[in-house]
């Protein structure tokens, strides 16, 4: 495998179809065709930048205002806010900027915070600005990123930052830093270093009262030395020898200085240092590149394409954007074997329908309930590892619970609100949504005059099939089903009916699961 | 027919097998890394000044112990478990772990579901059980072969091809709702039955696309087998369910396997999970004059052994209980010292439950030492018993797996050598 740059003479309907269903979530026929045109009159580099060099804009998505978290105990309100909080997240998933919302999505998974943990405090205020700083460096730095999320109010109380302090530390953050943000799972660092780590982040504490901001405690004792700060010297992971280049030799966290002694400028804590040394690992680029090329091209990397992903982000710096530059140009992510094979997350299904359908999305507590029951509750990832990844593990997303809800929540899009799947869903008959209309697909939209005037159903079925299944058509015998089926039911009903009838086999099929 | 037509012919000659009359087994897993020593507390043991002085704060006190004998405890929330082991019908295997034990919950679990520690592989225990010693695995995810309740997947069930048996969270919600039109239901699932049958051989090469297509056509074939089984515990004079099992995440799961086992589906494998058990902190909480109150360990316990004491209560009155036996795994126990806290960080070895009709009472492997000279991993306890030997003991002794088979399921546990059966089953 390599990166080669795909050349021009591969570009086709189908390679940008599958840019902008990885990229964008998909799209309508219209911006399909768009893409490839741009691709094919310019070059295809200018395909990938319309992409990339959108701006990561988020301003048509501002943060709410909150009330303060001692209002949100009621459990109704606790249940609207988190109606809320998803609706905004999926809004700025299908009206945001593409590529960064999906990267977005890919952050919230890499950083995962849940609710339940950090309710007792500003739950909901810290993941707001949990996600605000997500979303800001969303195809930003990686070394900023991980800076700020360590400083994120929503991540040291989900790791218990806040309660680690020197001669008591608490090692959550330290170990899953190192473990799953960063290195990787053996990525090449010891007990000790899980240690030395909690040790280099104590100090962080939240404030209770507004604005419920992250700070460093840098209160002192009696005898003049930090109550919470560990500022000892410690060692931790390697670096390279100055002396002797490409010889790891280990690396020192320099002890902080006694408050007395504090120049302006000098560090107050050793979390940056820590994260300076772990960006000098290997393991960290690689990890970080296998992570992003499975989210974006659905296979696992060959070791030497692993490696090449790792130097990459190593040369520029972990900009993210340069390498998803490349990867988006590259031979390997057109690879047909990679087309049509990644299985969609919930919020794919979710936006993709919207997007194929150009629908709003369903009211927020049907939203809410539909995604907790696809397995992708935003506020509760299953562990602190995120939601299965698209890969191998990635099938654990198709349960046969998991595909039934899909099929059941694509039919509430074509045939719109029904009691019983809302009863099913438990959305409360009062407050939430109860009194906000579903809509339906406009038709006149998705089938032109000509093929809704025209007697044939043959055309009907491979209009809308185009429409949804663009990657994975539709079989010839599957096909023949939907014809022969709906000819018998075209005796009894009218127009629209069969379009809707049509529509939900579409999206209920296997082939729409796929991206 | 949903009797026993997992089993391999032998089994079936073996299991005594009539209608429902073969073994089941539950396996309950506490994620997140149980705290074993506030579980089952040395509180009167030699190593209890070391307990004591590790755990200021978080330690039970002497006082509030549940005692199993003189050294020996479990925690006060623990009180139906209690009224288990005094019926003789609860085993605890302390020091139960693997070698070079790994302190990441991801690891870790990985390790207990392939049961190949420090090894990459892509098979579970379950799954290898699944496909080499029952029959119909060709079927392959079908809900009679194993059930496992949860969102996700559980490794524990896969083969190196796919994951075996079926996965959901509540069978009474596994309905197609589709359009909700009157008298449409029928039609839109025999249609979509087609369609995803239409094509002989698969529609496609791709690997992802025909693992979704293989998951509809059994999407399709368990909504029939649930619908059946769900009916038959809601049915005019159902006597299910007889016991009270509480309101919570653990006890509506207990309960949906309870209701399954009452509908005969002819599961003998059940997975289950309860999550929350990384408790880094707010392990116990503080009053105001800092002394320690119940906190997130004691909810936890709390809920486990109100759903535990419950579905015992059900199996026992469905007259299920001599078929029954279920074990508490966990990824790792946590460190002998709290932290600065109230809570514990991730340890290694750890205590396990095994209950049921014919479990043998009493204490299996050994407690290991506290002391700070025997700790390993930074203050973490040393295992002396594989938890592969709890999965040879369930496969031999209690699923009736030949001897000779074991390699088949546990191909790194030979019949022969370090990993013995332990007697915590009685014949």
């Amino acid at each position: 495998m390599s990166l080669d740059p795909l050349p021009p003479s591969a570009w086709t309907r189908r390679t940008a179809d599958h840019l902008l269903s990885r990229t964008s979530f998909g799209g309508t026929p219209a911006q399909r065709e768009a893409l490839f045109q741009l691709g094919k009159t310019q070059v295809i580099a200018a395909a990938v930048s319309s992409i990339i060099d959108q701006a990561v804009d988020w301003s048509a998505f501002p943060l709410p205002t909150l009330p303060p978290p001692s209002d949100l105990l009621e459990s109704n309100d606790r249940l609207e806010a988190a109606y809320d909080l998803t609706e905004w997240f999926l809004l700025q998933m299908k009206d945001g900027p593409a590529l960064a919302a999906k990267m977005l999505k890919f952050w919230l998974d890499h950083f995962p915070v849940d609710l339940d943990v950090i309710e007792a405090q500003a739950g909901f205020i810290y993941f707001y600005k949990h996600l605000d700083v997500l979303r800001t460096l969303a195809l930003g730095n990686f070394g900023l990123l991980l800076r700020e999320v360590s400083w994120s109010e929503g991540m040291i109380r989900m790791l218990d930052l806040d309660r680690s302090r020197r001669g008591q530390i608490n090692e959550n953050f330290g170990r899953e830093l190192l473990e799953l943000f960063t290195l990787g799972v053996d990525g090449g660092y010891t007990e000790q270093d899980v240690t030395h780590c909690a040790e280099a982040f104590t100090g962080r504490s939240l404030s209770e009262t507004e604005p419920f901001s992250a700070y460093l405690d840098e209160l002192v004792r009696g005898d003049g030395e930090y109550r919470r700060i560990d500022p000892t010297e410690k060692t931790f992971l390697t670096t390279e020898d100055p002396a002797n280049p490409g010889i790891p030799v280990p690396g020192t966290l320099a002890a902080i200085k006694d408050p007395a002694d504090q120049l302006p400028g000098d560090p107050k804590d050793q979390g940056d240092m820590a994260i300076a040394l772990i960006l000098e690992q290997v393991q960290c680029a690689e990890h970080l590149g296998k992570k992003i090329w499975r989210y974006f091209v659905g296979v696992d990397p060959e070791a030497s394409l692993m490696a090449e992903l790792g130097r990459q982000l190593r040369d520029h710096d972990y900009e993210i954007a340069p390498l998803l530059r490349t990867i988006f140009q590259s031979e390997e992510f057109y690879d047909e074997a990679a087309i049509g094979n990644q299985i969609k997350d919930p919020v794919d299904i979710v936006i993709s329908i919207v997007k194929v359908l150009e629908m709003p999305l369903l009211p927020r507590a049907t939203t809410y309930w539909a995604m907790d029951e696809m397995g992708q509750n935003l506020l509760h990832p299953p562990t602190i590892q995120g939601w299965p990844e698209p890969v191998a593990e990635g099938n654990r997303w198709m349960t046969v619970e998991g595909l039934l809800s899909r099929i059941n929540l694509a039919s509430l899009w074509v045939h719109g609100d029904h009691q019983a799947l809302r009863n099913h869903l438990k959305i409360p008959t009062t407050g939430g949504d109860a009194e906000t209309p579903y809509v339906l697909p406009d038709y006149e939209t998705l089938l032109p005059a000509a093929i809704r005037g025209a007697d044939s159903l043959n055309l009907l079925i491979d209009h809308l099939a185009d429409r949804v299944l663009y990657l994975s058509p539709i079989h010839p015998r599957q096909r023949q089903s939907l014809i022969r089926h709906m000819r018998r039911k075209l005796k009894g009903l009218d127009r629209d009916k069969v379009y809707r009838r049509v529509l939900q086999q579409l999206l209920a099929l296997p082939q729409f699961q796929m991206q | 027919m949903m009797g026993e037509r997992f089993f391999s012919q032998e089994l079936l000659a073996a299991s005594n097998a009539g209608g429902g009359s073969g073994p089941i087994v539950v396996v309950l897993q506490l994620n997140g890394g149980n705290d074993a020593l506030n579980t089952v507390i040395p509180y009167g043991s030699a190593d209890s000044s070391i307990y004591y002085g590790a755990r200021p704060t978080l330690s039970i006190a002497q006082a509030e112990v549940l005692p199993l004998d003189s050294e020996y405890g479990l925690h006060p929330k623990l009180t139906q478990l209690k009224g288990l082991w005094d019926l003789n019908q609860l085993a605890i295997i302390n020091g139960v772990g693997y070698p070079n034990p790994n302190l990441s919950h991801f690891t870790s679990f990985d390790y207990w579901h392939t049961a190949e520690p420090n090894e990459q592989v892509r098979d579970g225990w379950l799954g290898r059980f699944f496909e080499h010693q029952c029959a119909n695995s060709a079927t392959s995810l079908d809900p009679t072969i194993g059930l496992n309740v949860g969102l996700t997947e559980t490794l524990a069930f896969r083969t190196k091809e796919k994951s075996l048996g079926v996965t959901l969270k509540d069978p009474a919600a596994h309905r197609w709702y589709g359009s909700g039109l009157a008298g449409e239901k029928g039609d839109e699932q025999a249609l979509y039955t087609e369609l995803i049958n239409a094509p002989v051989g698969g529609i496609t090469s791709k690997p992802g696309l025909a693992f979704v297509e293989e998951r509809a056509r059994n999407t399709m074939g368990s909504l029939e087998l649930l619908g059946v089984a769900v009916d038959a515990q809601n049915a005019p004079g159902a006597a299910f369910p007889t016991a009270a099992f509480p309101d919570t995440g653990l006890g509506r799961d207990l309960k949906n396997i309870a209701g399954m086992i009452y509908a005969d589906v002819g599961t003998c494998v059940y997975h289950v999970e309860q999550l929350g058990y990384d408790t880094h902190g707010s392990q116990a909480e503080l009053d105001g004059d800092g002394k320690p109150l119940e906190g997130r360990h004691a909810a936890l316990l709390e809920e486990l052994d109100g759903a535990l004491g419950a579905f015992v209560s059900e199996m026992k009155a469905q007259g299920n209980w001599d078929r029954m036996l279920l074990f508490t795994v966990s990824e790792f126990g946590r460190k002998v010292i709290e932290n600065g806290s109230l809570g514990t960080d991730h340890g290694a070895a750890s205590s396990l439950f095994v209950t049921g009709g014919h479990v043998q009472v009493g204490f299996y492997g050994q407690m290991p030492s506290l002391a700070e000279a025997n700790r390993i991993k930074n203050h973490s306890l040393a295992f002396n018993v594989d938890f592969r030997r709890v999965y040879r003991t369930v496969l031999q002794e209690w699923l009736g797996v030949p001897e000779a088979a074991i390699s088949t399921v546990l191909p790194t546990a030979p019949t022969s050598g370090g990993f013995a059966t332990l007697p915590f089953i009685s014949t």
